[in-house]
């Protein structure tokens, strides 16, 4: 993918708010093109990433900014959502369909377990509908057949706290020890409260354009999107809400990495940092093997090696990821082109990983959706 | 193929509350991939399936839930596994009694609910 350039990147903090979807998406919606230096007129459609929210949700943010009389469309793909309304966004402007697409994910999660992930009314009624159980399961798996301890978990958790001190639209911005991680209430062993992340409200922006679009309006078009994976569940592959899994898997999210660099045409040793979907604390672990990052049984080495931390090889979630920043569902995925923008241009203060100039966003999700994007200037 | 109207709901043989009971599955001709719960015809392949009936199998994975989650009518806390069963799948269910990982398992209708029925795993004792 050589033509789709980054203008402009918007966000609204991911927290907790008294005011609505729409006025979270609309503030997303207006830094994004303030950032850009558009008009709301100048875009050719909208694409706006959502789960929970109502009927026409995008139409009801856009609507708040200007009437722009073109298409609005709503896209939901669970967890991957950003990440779908993002490939759409970049296929549009390949094609030649549209020259410049604003793409809105926004979410107001209600608090606690996230319900209607597409469980079965069975599975819901008898306690089976609840995603923590599964990231349980997929952590005991992968401490069963991998060096990985309770502790590399929590390590999980501290390293991402960690960076997130110094994002301001983190939910958490406050370091934590590994006791107090190990200490936290237990949700589904091995996993406790603070190896989770927290479903909560925000909204990210991005505005795409053809690159010689940009260049013919005076915009600096050296952010590019390279490449995009956006791949489906397979025979083999497992993840929520499905209650049977073979013995045999095999992974969502290596496919979509793969697709993604192929397209790109560069290695995963070129990448400089990582925004992964760390659900929970063993997610990130396994998110590892599966972009590529390091060998399968190398997980907790990896980590241990600090190569993930800020400063290491391979800085991954230096925003803090979802367990810090807490998990806007159809938000997340922008969001973390959101840093990742930010990254690029060399804007991201005390938490800058130096000269980066490739980067990695990897989301995932119910239904089996995951989506690998490569971002490089 | 003529599809088949599927049972509605069928997970498991039926049997009374606490007897020893079987998961329905499907296995496909083709490439030999089990499913559960049953399907039309295999959902990896397309090939056509016939019934499969697991019910022996060894805990891999235990944990407890202990917050009521959406929409569910069991009472907290109650107690989660994967069950391997030498088909090639593993499947998530409830879990009655006292099992430790790595217990052979048996599957038994489980009352979770006053109104309420389904396939839970439990060490075997037969």
């Amino acid at each position: 993918m050589k033509d789709v350039a980054i203008v402009g990147v918007g966000i609204h903090p991911f927290g907790r708010f008294d005011h609505g979807y729409r006025q979270i998406g609309e503030v997303a919606m207006r830094d994004c093109l303030a950032d850009a230096a558009l008009q709301p007129e100048d875009v050719d459609m909208v694409l706006v990433a959502n789960v929970g929210a109502e009927m026409a949700k995008g139409h009801n943010i856009v609507n708040r900014v200007r009437y722009i009389g073109k298409p609005i469309i709503n896209v939901e793909a669970a967890c991957a959502s950003g990440g779908s309304a993002l490939s759409l966004g970049a296929s549009l402007i390949e094609s030649g369909a549209a020259r410049t697409v604003l793409c809105v994910g926004v979410e107001k999660a209600p608090r606690g377990f996230v319900a209607g992930a597409g469980f079965e009314s069975w599975q819901v009624e008898s306690g089976l509908g609840v995603n923590p159980l599964y990231f349980s399961f997929q952590a005991q798996d992968l401490m069963r057949d991998k060096d990985v301890t309770v502790e590399d978990l929590a390590d999980v958790a501290v390293k991402n706290h960690k960076h997130a001190v110094h994002n301001p639209n983190a939910m958490y911005r406050r370091e934590i020890t590994r006791e107090e991680v190990l200490a936290s209430r237990p949700v589904c062993d091995p996993l406790t409260l603070l190896m989770l992340c927290t479903p909560n409200e925000g909204a990210a922006a991005v505005v795409l354009m053809h690159k010689e679009e940009a260049a013919r309006r005076g915009l600096d078009n050296s952010i590019r999107i390279s490449g995009i994976g956006l791949v489906s569940r397979g025979a083999d592959d497992w993840f929520v809400p499905a209650p049977s899994l073979q013995s045999d898997l095999t992974s969502i999210t290596a496919r979509a990495a793969e697709a993604a660099l192929t397209q790109a045409g560069v290695g995963v040793d070129d990448i400089d940092v990582v925004e992964c979907q760390d659900t929970d604390a063993a997610s990130e672990l396994i998110a590892y093997r599966d972009l590529g990052l390091c060998k399968k049984g190398e997980e907790a080495e990896l980590l241990r090696s600090g190569a993930t931390t800020l400063g290491g090889s391979i800085p991954v979630n230096v925003s803090g990821g979802l367990l810090s920043k807490g998990e806007p569902l159809g938000a997340s995925g922008l969001g973390q082109i959101h840093e990742l923008v930010t990254q690029l241009r060399g804007a991201a203060g005390a938490r800058q990983v130096e000269d980066a100039k490739i980067g990695m966003a990897h989301v995932m999700g119910a239904g089996h959706n995951a989506c690998v994007v490569v971002v490089q200037r | 193929m003529t599809p088949t109207t599927p049972t509605a709901d069928q997970r498991y043989v039926p049997a009374s509350v606490g007897e020893i009971t079987s998961l329905l599955a499907s296995t496909c001709d083709a490439c030999s991939r089990t499913h559960f719960p049953t399907v039309t015809e295999c959902p990896a392949c397309g090939g056509v399936i016939h019934e499969t009936r697991l019910s022996r199998g060894r805990l891999s994975a235990l944990t407890e839930v202990t917050a009521p989650p959406p929409g569910a009518l069991i009472e907290p806390p109650y107690n989660v596994g994967v069950t391997d069963f030498a088909e090639g799948i593993r499947v998530i269910g409830l879990v009655d009694g006292d099992v430790i990982v790595g217990d052979e398992i048996e599957v038994a209708v489980f009352e979770y609910h006053p109104d309420r029925s389904t396939f839970a795993f439990r060490r075997r004792i037969s």
